[in-house]
């Protein structure tokens, strides 16, 4: 198991580090093919790139070949986007050239639903286990690994950062790359794997569980291949990092009609729930909540404390969070006399409350210098672990200087500072936070759950180990 | 195992209920003492050995709802009752050699479901909820992918709404975790080990001095 494991990562580490790139069946003029190339210039790939084109001699001023086999030197990666009729004796010729891995981004296999495609699918499958080559897809947009400059689409961060991902959407991949950097979430790697004729999301899960760039795992999930497979490398990578899932078709539609009672009342939904307890999994649902957790996650780090103060100019969302806070099963902070007595010098006296959750009360939009003093007064008290930040200020100037300085705070103070949105607040500012490492919520409940989150990971960690 | 071959070799698709504990007791799974009877001679020893009161039941891997259909008699506590309640049951079933269960009846005011299914992607699967007759009502269920770990069985106990039942109570003592886990666990064992069956319902187990036995049990069979 163990030396399967090595092997695994080693080979995948190489796919995803290749020096040299075939794009096979790259079109001449502007077609959805050309996107490849395009994304690949874009992330400024650093290593060779061969079109191979029947007929061209040059694409884009690559020089092209006929056959991959007439490219000189070793191919080490390979993006296939022929038609699936033609598809077998091209991933043929790549396993004989030694390509280490391909992607298949063409349609028309299994999912189809017909026998055809199925055949033609353990063809593809059959080839990897006898050559060693390994497959992506069909049916997949392939790798998006930015220290590498590998992207399945134009348009995707160079940054890198510590989230590794899993889909079996190519287009959800796309659309997460591409909102990601506005919510600070950067990649190791993201990974769109279609059919999963041969590598699985089991696989993902174990390459990303042992990859040590890689410290926060998500994936977006909509079948399962190999159950236990999938449950005990789950198991593995939950013990070194988080592991956030989104799995769809989970309705309680389309169970089989049972004979037993257990069997009326076990929906693929209990199931899955017992796949993300027995795996040590977070389970999220839906898009906004799957982005949100990444965010958390890759921001909140080791070690955060459950006793949150709440700082608020609006007194309703105060009292808000301080209830979404006891939902989560977290702890509103008690402020030391100290801190009280610092907050009376210059929280106004009326229309405030100086317990928390902290209410500063409308002058603070005016007065933005409020919000900042106060959010400095609550990060000093060391019986508060983080600090949940509503705020607006006027006008944009009082909004840039209200963002400036609990940036600066949170650098100063080294605690969890957690921005919660009141709508009219300058999104461009939002961005700014997630950029400087601070998770930036649109709701007060949204933050506490994701807080609550890590802590449930945090605490799930120190019992396993 | 025997049972279960005899059984799919003969066609059948479902374990009658004294075969199905038979099965479980082979895993260690605590069931109640029971006996098959076919006469009135056979009762009355059955009924000597186990002691009064008594429950009696059609056994019939056909008849799924026993209740329904009017064949469980329950705190039969005189020889007289027994043979009546006997005899009742027999006659409402078909051929005059039907078997009957003769019971020990359990007291206890606590339901517990158990039972296993094979989940076509992830294997066999062990369910754990409040039993009783409003199980599918009440659907308070959880589940662990077998083989369950200690850990598992514990966390399912607390991870139904209604765990509080598993704590003292008026009166009633705290149920044994451990033994109720042992169960679970034990379920699982069986899903692994025995790829005939597809689905195990055990409903319900009676919490009896805080400790869980198995009052009525069905396996169903993989119908090859």
């Amino acid at each position: 198991m163990i030396k399967k494991t090595h092997k695994l990562v080693a080979q995948l580490d190489a796919i995803f580090h290749p020096e040299s790139i075939a794009i096979i069946g790259l079109p001449r003029g502007f077609k959805a093919g050309k996107l490849f190339l395009m994304a690949l210039l874009d992330l400024k790939y650093a290593g060779r790139i061969y079109p191979v084109h029947p007929k061209a001699k040059e694409i884009d001023g690559l020089k092209a070949y006929p056959r991959i086999e007439e490219i000189p030197g070793t191919v080490d990666l390979a993006i296939i986007l022929v038609p699936h009729h033609q598809a077998l004796p091209i991933v043929k010729a790549c396993a004989a050239k030694g390509v280490k891995g391909a992607v298949l981004f063409t349609a028309g296999y299994k999912e189809t639903g017909t026998a055809d495609g199925r055949r033609l699918e353990a063809a593809l499958t059959q080839v990897a286990h006898s050559s060693g080559m390994r497959l992506f897809g069909p049916n997949c947009m392939g790798l998006y690994v930015p220290e590498s400059g590998l992207s399945f689409f134009p348009g995707l961060s160079k940054k890198s950062g510590p989230v590794g991902f899993i889909s079996h959407s190519g287009s959800l991949a796309n659309i997460l790359g591409r909102i990601a950097p506005q919510k600070g979430i950067y990649f190791t790697s993201a990974v769109s794997l279609g059919n999963e004729c041969d590598i699985s999301s089991a696989d993902m899960l174990t390459y990303l569980g042992n990859d040590p760039k890689t410290s926060v795992i998500g994936a977006y999930l909509e079948s399962i291949r190999n159950g236990p497979y999938f449950l005990e490398a789950l198991k593995k990578a939950t013990e070194k990092k988080p592991v956030i899932l989104w799995k769809v078709g989970l309705n309680p539609e389309g169970q089989k009609a049972a004979t037993s009672h257990t069997g009326a009342l076990a929906s693929q939904k209990h199931i899955w729930e017992a796949v993300v307890r027995q795996g040590g999994a977070i389970s999220v649902k839906g898009f906004d909540f799957l982005t949100d957790a990444l965010m958390g996650f890759s921001m909140l780090g080791d070690g955060i404390g459950d006793r949150i103060a709440i700082l608020s100019g609006p007194g309703g969302m105060a009292v808000a969070a301080a209830e979404a806070c006891g939902d989560e099963g977290l702890t509103l902070a008690t402020l030391s006399d100290k801190t009280r007595l610092q907050l009376s010098d210059f929280v106004p006296k009326t229309g405030t409350s100086l317990s928390n959750p902290v209410d500063v009360g409308l002058t603070a939009s005016l007065e933005i210098d409020i919000y900042i003093r106060a959010a400095r007064v609550l990060a000093t008290d060391p019986g508060v672990d983080a600090v949940v930040v509503i705020g607006v200020g006027l006008d944009r100037k009082t909004n840039e200087l209200y963002t400036e300085s609990m940036i600066q705070a949170h650098e100063e103070f080294g605690k969890p500072f957690i921005i919660v949105n009141i709508p009219g607040f300058d999104s461009d500012l939002a961005h700014q936070f997630c950029q400087a490492g601070i998770p930036f919520f649109e709701t007060t409940e949204r933050a506490m759950a994701i807080y609550a989150m890590v802590r449930r990971y945090q605490s799930f960690r120190q019992k396993r180990a | 195992m025997n049972i279960i071959e005899k059984a799919v070799s003969k066609g059948k698709t479902t374990l009658s209920e004294y075969e199905s504990k038979q099965v479980l007791s082979a895993y260690q799974i605590p069931v109640t003492q029971e006996f098959l009877v076919y006469n009135e001679n056979d009762l009355i020893n059955a009924a000597k050995r186990i002691g009064y009161p008594l429950v009696l039941k059609g056994c019939d891997a056909k008849i799924a709802h026993k209740t329904e259909k009017n064949l469980v008699r329950t705190a039969i506590d005189s020889e007289k009752n027994a043979i009546t309640a006997f005899n009742n049951i027999q006659n409402s079933m078909t051929g005059n050699n039907a078997a009957v269960i003769v019971q020990e009846m359990i007291e206890g005011r606590r339901e517990l479901v158990a039972g296993m299914i094979r989940d076509h992607q992830f294997g066999p699967s062990v369910m754990f909820g409040i039993g009783g007759i409003f199980t599918e009502i009440f659907n308070d269920v959880t589940f662990r992918i077998a083989p369950l770990s200690r850990q598992d069985a514990l966390e399912m106990m607390d991870e139904i709404r209604g765990n509080r039942i598993l704590d003292a109570f008026r009166g009633m003592t705290a149920v044994d975790r451990e033994q109720l886990s042992d169960i679970l666990i034990h379920i699982g064992q069986i899903g692994i080990e025995n790829k005939m069956i597809c689905e195990i319902d055990i409903n319900p187990i009676i919490i009896s001095k805080g400790r869980g036995i198995v009052v009525d049990a069905m396996i169903v069979l993989e119908s090859s």
